[in-house]
């Protein structure tokens, strides 16, 4: 089994920020430029290589005008472990 | 994630670049009169060579800065038609000036010795560390501009390697002193621990950029 030693600091939630900068016909560039942080961020949200900062997330929830649940999507449950 | 194709490609640069520099090396060695540099300590070979790795690593990335193309293939990792942020390549500029700068401060204090310009007391060394001190205030001046000017997830990677930095480093310089105090070991001096400690953040930083998607693997 491949292991991941970089988990450790990443929340494994998924996003939809790719699905939803194509359905508004932003490129990259574009949202970024709209969000006021680098397209490298983008990238690397969308590739779940970084989790963004509360105030980001919730900047993307105002430009595409949903939820930031909607955007970010975690199964957790109350009750569950919360690390590993 | 980069496909074996990629990965076989870069090997065998890597592999082409040693066998250059062995060729190199051994012709450097033919060419030095014998003895010349036999005032040099293992820690000022680390220097120099790591010194030589930061200056042509940031001569590579000035390079690709120089064209928005080679730019947005080289260290984004595309080929669209979105533009490259201005913003992005001028922090590019800016670290490759941070990377010089930290290669002459490890590459000074040794050519500095190796002229003869060093010795407790003496006006030469003294300017020299005077120019050090210098070059130091520029440089944390460049990396505090970078800080500001940069965007959360860079800062987040800086962060993580600082503190991969502290943790991997108080980790290796405490056992060692703990053997040391033991006399397992033989004292090790503040200019060897430097370069260790530039060496282990070249690697630390080198992994979490690609983690953070930073370049193309």
């Amino acid at each position: 089994m491949r292991r991941d030693w970089f988990r450790y600091w990443s929340s494994g939630v998924k996003n939809r920020l790719r699905e939803l900068r194509a359905e508004h016909g932003f490129s990259q560039g574009a949202l970024a430029l709209a969000l006021g942080v680098s397209r490298q961020t983008i990238n690397a949200v969308e590739t779940d290589k970084y989790d963004p900062s509360l105030p980001l997330a919730l900047r993307m929830s105002k430009v595409f005008g949903v939820a930031v649940d909607q955007i970010f999507l975690d199964d957790w449950q109350p009750g569950e472990a919360t690390n590993g | 994630m980069a496909d074996a194709a990629t990965w076989a490609k870069k090997g065998g640069g890597i592999a082409l670049c040693a066998v250059a520099g062995g060729i190199g090396g051994y012709f450097f060695g033919r060419v030095i009169p014998k003895g010349t540099l036999d005032w040099m300590q293992a820690a000022d070979v680390g220097a120099l060579l790591i010194a030589a790795m930061m200056v042509a690593t940031a001569g590579v990335v000035f390079w690709f800065t120089l064209d928005e193309r080679r730019y947005k293939e080289q260290v984004e990792g595309r080929d669209d038609a979105d533009p490259v942020d201005p913003s992005a390549m001028r922090s590019a500029r800016m670290q490759a000036l941070v990377l010089v700068a930290s290669g002459v401060f490890l590459a000074v204090p040794v050519a500095a010795a190796g002229l003869g310009l060093n010795g407790a007391g003496r006006t030469s060394a003294w300017l020299v560390a005077l120019a050090l001190l210098l070059l130091l205030v520029w440089e944390t001046r460049l990396n505090f501009r970078i800080w500001r000017e940069s965007d959360e997830m860079v800062r987040q990677a800086m962060l993580v390697t600082c503190a991969v930095c502290f943790f991997g480093t108080q980790l290796v310089f405490i056992s060692y002193a703990a053997l040391v105090r033991l006399e397992l070991v033989p004292e090790i001096g503040m200019w060897s621990l430097a370069v260790m400690l530039m060496a282990i953040y070249l690697v630390v930083s080198f992994v979490i950029s690609l983690r953070f998607g930073f370049g193309k693997p």
